[in-house]
């Protein structure tokens, strides 16, 4: 009797003492083959040649990354991206602008809430499909819609000039309602009482806002400024599928892409995207370091 | 006062409803144009309701460009995805949530790195490690890579914290093991974590581009996406078959969410990335 009971405590206490490794192994498991090992491999082969159709890979050095130092197209790309940047602080605003309208206590806010959400689920390759025909320049809306008030029409993205603007603007559009979600969230965490205090003390509505809720908001402007530049370092869908002239919308990963996967030259793609993310990396260590110093 | 306060709602409201029209247009229009004919699309200024609506641009898309097929290997990717991902992550969530062992705070500190991880550093390598098992165009290849979302392991945790333990205490006492405790006692606590869970893999797998587009070269593993990519370019004139794809590809990620649309904000607030 005892020892049948002292067995299954014993086994029981064995159970305990595994379980929680059986729980996560899978996840484990799973970023070990799918993160971890990607990324320890990723330095590697950016100091090889290797290419995708042959397997035989020869180590080069720093080449890649000298290479990089005087590859126009690839300083182009960065250029074209960094133009891309005038987009995040214009999605934050206007993320900003409907978190404030939609923290009233009022009905129907949750279904503006939704609907302001819903371009940020929708597919971005529909979702640019429906904008490449708006853009047409003979036939499309916004060219219609320019019209309708008596102003000529513009090229959008099929000229090289306002190609990066346009896609802004649909990326506008697709990213509002990420910002006003987390700003939403923000406000939120506001405590009423602050404004009512700063409304008794005589601030108007502008005051309150730029001197109690808009500091309060800071944890989010940080976090939205951070993942918006870092998003902004990775475009690729929307300039896949609304490609300007003249490579005017071609991204740094885009490039990636068409070095690595159409021209298979593997290494020194894999050196482009090592040298984004150790930029996407510096980046993030500055994010610790702001919000570090907002919490003191 | 109460008068100012009024006039200051019905602004408020009325700029909501103003600020609706640019988000939904596009998807009126979308919807509306998919039953357009194609010469409709050249007239201008466009019209916005079709002359004479009729199904020909779906039926076109299904017959000659195999939509049926795009569709149904999207929602089986997606299903194997969903399935996996809440397996994987509650599991995990609740081994963090749970209990106390050595290494769990080193471990809990790889999955806090590892989904900071920018999917650019990890693209290329994965690719290749994915060529070097011969994973490429197979299944295999498209569907594991996306098989969880690491940074729900944070709100599965945050959430199953939350479930008293005396309650699995007392499982413990009446001998049930650990992971029939994890089902019977923790899991049905967790529905709206399942739920939110679900619902954010379901538009992630849907929507996902990237990896499919450099994994999957044949026609018969093609997911919505990547065909109404290939489409769009290939049938360059074609905007009413395009306006048709695209609704077929986004119709039901909107309905998913509109239904479900309750569980996005839980979702928010779960995983505590308030700023």
């Amino acid at each position: 009797m005892e020892t049948v009971a002292r067995r299954r405590r014993g086994l029981r206490l064995d159970g305990m003492r595994v379980a929680p490794y059986l729980f996560i192994a899978p996840a484990m498991v799973y970023l070990a083959v799918v993160t971890v090992t990607p990324v320890l491999l990723a330095f590697p082969i950016s100091l090889s040649d290797w290419t995708a159709l042959t397997p035989r890979k020869r180590f080069v050095g720093a080449e890649n990354y000298l290479r990089l130092l005087t590859d126009r197209e690839f300083l182009h790309s960065l250029l074209v991206t960094a133009q891309f940047l005038l987009g995040v602080p214009i999605v934050m605003a206007a993320g900003l602008v409907v978190a404030l309208l939609l923290n009233h206590k009022m009905r129907g806010m949750t279904a503006f809430r939704v609907v302001y959400y819903s371009p940020v689920i929708t597919s971005t390759i529909a979702a640019a499909v429906l904008f490449d025909w708006f853009f047409q320049p003979s036939f499309g809306l916004f060219n219609g819609i320019l019209e309708a008030v008596g102003l000529p029409g513009i090229g959008w993205v099929s000229d090289a000039r306002t190609a990066a603007m346009s896609v802004i603007l649909f990326r506008v559009w697709k990213g509002t309602g990420g910002t006003m979600l987390i700003y939403l969230a923000g406000l939120q965490d506001v405590p009423a009482q602050l404004i009512e205090a700063a409304q008794i003390d005589g601030a108007g509505a502008w005051k309150r806002f730029r001197h109690v809720t808009l500091p309060l908001l800071k944890p989010a402007t940080a976090y939205l400024l951070v993942t918006g530049i870092i998003g902004t370092f990775m475009i690729f869908q929307e300039t896949y599928m609304l490609k300007g002239p003249l490579k005017s919308t071609d991204t740094v990963v885009n490039y990636i892409y068409q070095t690595g996967f159409l021209g298979s030259e593997m290494g020194y793609a894999s050196a482009m995207s090592f040298a984004l993310f150790a930029v996407i990396f510096l980046i993030t260590l500055a994010q610790y370091r702001f919000l570090k110093v907002d919490v003191r | 006062m109460v008068q100012e306060k009024k006039i200051g709602r019905t602004a408020v409201f009325l700029v909501l409803c103003l600020g609706v029209v640019p988000v939904v247009t596009p998807f009126v229009w979308m919807i509306l144009s998919s039953f357009k004919e194609v010469a409709e699309f050249y007239v201008f200024p466009p019209k916005v309701l079709p002359r004479k609506p009729s199904l020909d641009n779906f039926r076109e898309l299904f017959s000659r460009g195999d939509f049926g097929r795009y569709y149904a290997n999207s929602l089986l990717v997606t299903a194997v995805q969903v399935l996996f991902d809440v397996v994987i992550v509650t599991m995990a969530g609740y081994g963090f949530a749970k209990y106390r062992f050595r290494g769990r705070e080193f471990f809990f500190t790889v999955v806090l790195s590892t989904s900071m991880v920018p999917w650019i550093a990890t693209i290329i390598p994965l690719f290749l490690m994915a060529t070097s098992v011969r994973a490429n165009d197979t299944w295999f290849g498209l569907i594991f890579p996306g098989l969880a979302d690491v940074f729900s392991i944070f709100l599965a945790r945050n959430f199953l914290t939350s479930i008293p333990t005396e309650l699995i205490e007392s499982g413990r006492m009446d001998g049930a093991g650990e992971f029939e405790m994890f089902v019977k006692l923790a899991l049905p606590l967790a529905k709206p974590l399942i739920a939110v869970i679900t619902i954010g893999k379901f538009i992630g797998s849907w929507n996902a581009f990237q990896w499919p587009l450099l994994i999957v070269g044949r026609d018969e593993l093609r997911t919505l996406p990547l065909a109404v990519a290939k489409f769009s370019s290939q049938y360059n004139d074609a905007y009413n078959l395009k306006m048709a794809a695209a609704a077929l590809a986004s119709v039901p990620v909107l309905v998913v969410y509109v239904a479900f649309q309750k569980y996005f904000v839980a979702g928010i607030s779960l995983s505590g990335i308030k700023g």
